[in-house]
């Protein structure tokens, strides 16, 4: 466990009730701590269900996960759950809660935190992440990309040691891509160790310390940023490549 | 087991004493007197001249048959109680305990001896023809009748008269006054029914002609339980006792019912009578014009007040009660049905079904006279709470069902990532968003129970509903009551209406769609 490596993922396979292909085919892959890694494919590569398996959302067949060194064996997944903190693609902050009732929910219902205690450090989270003038808001109020720091804020709350974050461009304008990086940089410091489920190469490309491609539920290759999209050695990656430069034109 | 409702715990006392119980002892006259009281059932909305509210002061029950029960209890040296319940269940009712005797124009005939204990014949009555004064085609024989609309009370001689006399045969449950308003307005051509009833809403009304002669005869006796020889001898040495000392005479002639067939029954050889009828000449003073709207609304509502004050109380407390009972379980089957293993999805859907799918008399009539059979015999409050609370639970389940599906599977996993387990997730996440949803159905689901409510007037008891139909037909009028019992349904709905809506508002101020 004092590896420095966070996530572990051995072996993973998943398929889902009545399909014929796995979801997810021997995925196997590790992220040193406080490290930023993006797992990169097109729609249906089997992304997302690698997120929700990391997260405790679905279980899966074989395989295995570790984080911090707490392995999880299949059937087993829910203990994730609380540990690995997501933050959706749609975001799902509560409507009827404020941004601060957002963050200390659960540290409050889950962790028992006293409620000062769930206040003060939820209040420096959104300091953080520039909420600081929204704390009594209700999500509605708020702009897509503060909806998406107030999420990663209630992720945050609850002190998880892997942060993972599904899609974070897709539902923001593109002139908010500079903000999402500045963010990511912002929890950078927390020291908690990042994955981004994204097609979007240009995001892996600037942020992400590995980037790994999954394709029909295999990771195809993985590798520094600058080796992978420069010298991509799979086809999947390539198409990933041509897609993304076709997306920006 | 007889559980006697203190109402807030009536549910809990259910609960707790729900299984199968002893029957009641049939010999009560000891119990009876120990008591002191002698419960007898009638129902006040059958009219004058039996069991009525007095027109002049509706807080009080007056009719022959008060003073016949006051007379009896007298003799038994206990006072007399009369219970509440609806003319054609008496002796369902009787058969349950919820009194000790039936005195209410009970005819004897030979299918009533099997369910109950009918005591000697108290009064004799003729059958009498009503028809419209000055109708040229006015039935005036029985032969007449055949094929004409004849109005006449349910299960009574005078509808098997009718039916032998192959007439078209028009049966009311309501009340009396009704059957004589039909004829005036045309809806029916003739009324056939027991002298007392036509000469309190036939002959008062100029319009209406009461034919002479009888066409049939009834006997009425009082019905105790079935198997309770004892207190049915009492009662027949009692209303020996009362013939030979004049009593029932005198109260016969009071109301102006005196007449040669119950001179007979009781041996009395004066057939006529020069008696005033006091209470009869009353009644007609009373009833036989009604004054203007204004002028009942000044003299006359004014002393209703009381009785429909009661009567809301009863009416709010059932609705909120049951509504209680309907929101605990309509929200225990919504998850069961959103969220719960198959078998229990299955479960919670048959009992929507169910329920919503079966009339809610039928149900209150096997929770009231269906239970005691198993043993159960329940009070009528806590009957009417339960019947109720069962048929809304799946209305309100349907509500919130519909709640909980209009908040997506995003924020259900979103609670569960942050740690939230199934109950923490439905209590802060996705209940409150439910909730707005559900809200205004729920609310229009009260209303509606608020309404419903009026079918426990069923189990004896008197709400607001029945308060009106017993007033409305002891004082001749239904319009200008209707009103008033409108108000005071609105009165006591409207607040619920709008407490709903704030609470819509509040919950919906920050989801958006309610906000702008």
């Amino acid at each position: 466990m004092s590896d420095g490596i966070a996530i572990r993922v051995v072996d993973l396979e998943k398929r889902f009730a009545g399909a014929r292909e796995l979801a997810l085919d021997r995925v196997s892959f590790e992220l040193g701590r406080g490290k930023l890694g993006a797992v990169v494919g097109r729609s249906g590569s089997g992304k997302s269900t690698l997120l929700r398996c990391m997260a405790g959302l679905e279980d899966f067949d074989r395989g295995a996960i570790e984080i911090d060194g707490v392995r999880v064996e299949s059937g087993g997944a829910a203990s994730l759950l609380g540990r690995v903190g997501l933050v959706f693609q749609a975001f799902e902050l509560f409507p009827h809660l404020t941004v601060l009732e957002n963050c200390t929910l659960a540290p409050r219902r889950v962790r028992n935190k006293p409620r000062g205690e769930a206040e003060a450090h939820a209040r420096e989270l959104l300091k953080l992440l520039g909420l600081e003038n929204k704390v009594d808001m209700h999500p509605l109020r708020l702009s897509g990309g503060e909806r998406q720091r107030a999420a990663i804020a209630r992720a945050l709350a609850m002190e998880p040691r892997v942060l993972c974050y599904d899609e974070p461009t897709s539902a923001l304008d593109a002139s908010l891509r500079r903000e999402v990086s500045r963010t990511f940089e912002r929890v950078r410091e927390t020291a908690v160790t990042q994955v981004v489920v994204t097609h979007d190469v240009a995001l892996a490309r600037d942020l992400a310390d590995s980037v790994f491609v999954l394709d029909h539920g295999r990771i195809a290759e993985s590798g520094a940023p600058e080796r992978v999209f420069v010298s991509p050695e799979h086809a999947a990656t390539r198409a990933l490549l041509s897609e993304n430069e076709y997306e920006s034109v | 087991m007889k559980i006697h409702g203190i109402w807030p715990c009536a549910l809990i006392a259910v609960i707790v004493s729900w299984g199968p119980g002893a029957l009641a002892d049939p010999g009560s006259l000891e119990q009876l007197r120990a008591r002191g009281e002698l419960r007898w059932g009638a129902d006040a909305q059958g009219g004058a001249p039996y069991v009525f509210q007095d027109p002049m002061d509706p807080n009080h029950l007056i009719g022959f048959e008060v003073d016949l029960a006051a007379a009896l209890a007298k003799k038994l040296g206990v006072r007399a109680r009369p219970v509440q319940g609806q003319w054609d269940q008496l002796l369902e009712l009787l058969a349950r305990g919820d009194f000790d005797l039936a005195l209410n124009g009970i005819e004897i005939a030979a299918e009533k001896a099997r369910v109950c204990e009918l005591t000697r014949a108290y009064y004799v009555a003729a059958e009498r023809i009503t028809v419209r004064r000055g109708d040229a085609n006015a039935p005036r024989s029985l032969e007449l009748l055949r094929g004409r609309p004849v109005g006449t009370l349910p299960g009574s001689l005078a509808e098997r008269i009718l039916t032998r006399a192959g007439a078209n045969v028009k049966s009311y449950d309501g009340g009396q006054n009704e059957i004589y308003d039909d004829l005036r307005i045309g809806r029916s051509d003739a009324v056939l029914l027991d002298e007392p009833i036509a000469r309190y809403y036939g002959a008062i009304d100029p319009a209406l002609e009461v034919l002479e002669g009888s066409f049939g005869e009834v006997r009425y006796a009082a019905a105790v339980k079935l198997g309770d020889v004892e207190l049915r001898h009492a009662l027949d040495r009692a209303f020996d006792e009362l013939s030979k000392d004049g009593t029932l005479r005198g109260i016969y002639e009071r109301w102006g019912l005196w007449n040669a067939e119950t001179a007979r029954l009781l041996g009395d050889p004066r057939e006529h009578t020069s008696a005033v009828p006091e209470a009869w000449e009353a009644w007609r003073a009373a009833v036989g014009k009604q004054p203007p709207f204004w002028e009942r609304v000044r003299d006359r509502y004014p002393s209703t007040l009381g009785l429909f004050a009661r009567g809301a109380a009863l009416t709010l407390l059932l609705s909120l009660s049951a509504m209680s009972v309907a929101i605990v379980l309509g929200v225990a089957i919504a998850l069961g049905r959103s969220y719960g293993p198959r078998p229990v999805r299955w479960l919670a859907l048959a009992y929507v079904e169910f329920f919503r799918g079966t009339p809610l008399l039928v149900q209150l009539t096997m929770v009231y006279f269906g239970l005691p059979e198993l043993g159960v015999t329940l009070d009528p409050f806590v009957a009417g709470v339960i019947a109720l609370g069962l048929n809304y639970a799946a209305a309100e389940a349907e509500n919130y069902r519909a709640g909980l599906a209009s908040v997506s599977g995003g924020q259900i996993d979103a609670a569960r990532v942050l740690g939230l387990n199934m109950l923490e997730t439905i209590r802060w996440v996705v209940g409150p968003q439910a909730a707005r949803v559900a809200i205004p159905p729920a609310t229009n689901d009260f209303i509606a129970l608020l309404k419903d409510s009026s079918l426990v007037s069923l189990v004896t008891l008197t709400e607001l509903t029945k308060t009106y139909t017993n007033l409305a037909n002891s004082t001749r009028d239904h319009l200008g009551l209707g009103v008033v019992v409108a108000i005071w349904y609105l009165l006591i709905g409207l607040p619920f209406a709008r407490l709903a809506r704030l609470a819509e508002e509040r919950l919906g101020r920050h989801l958006g769609r309610a906000a702008t």
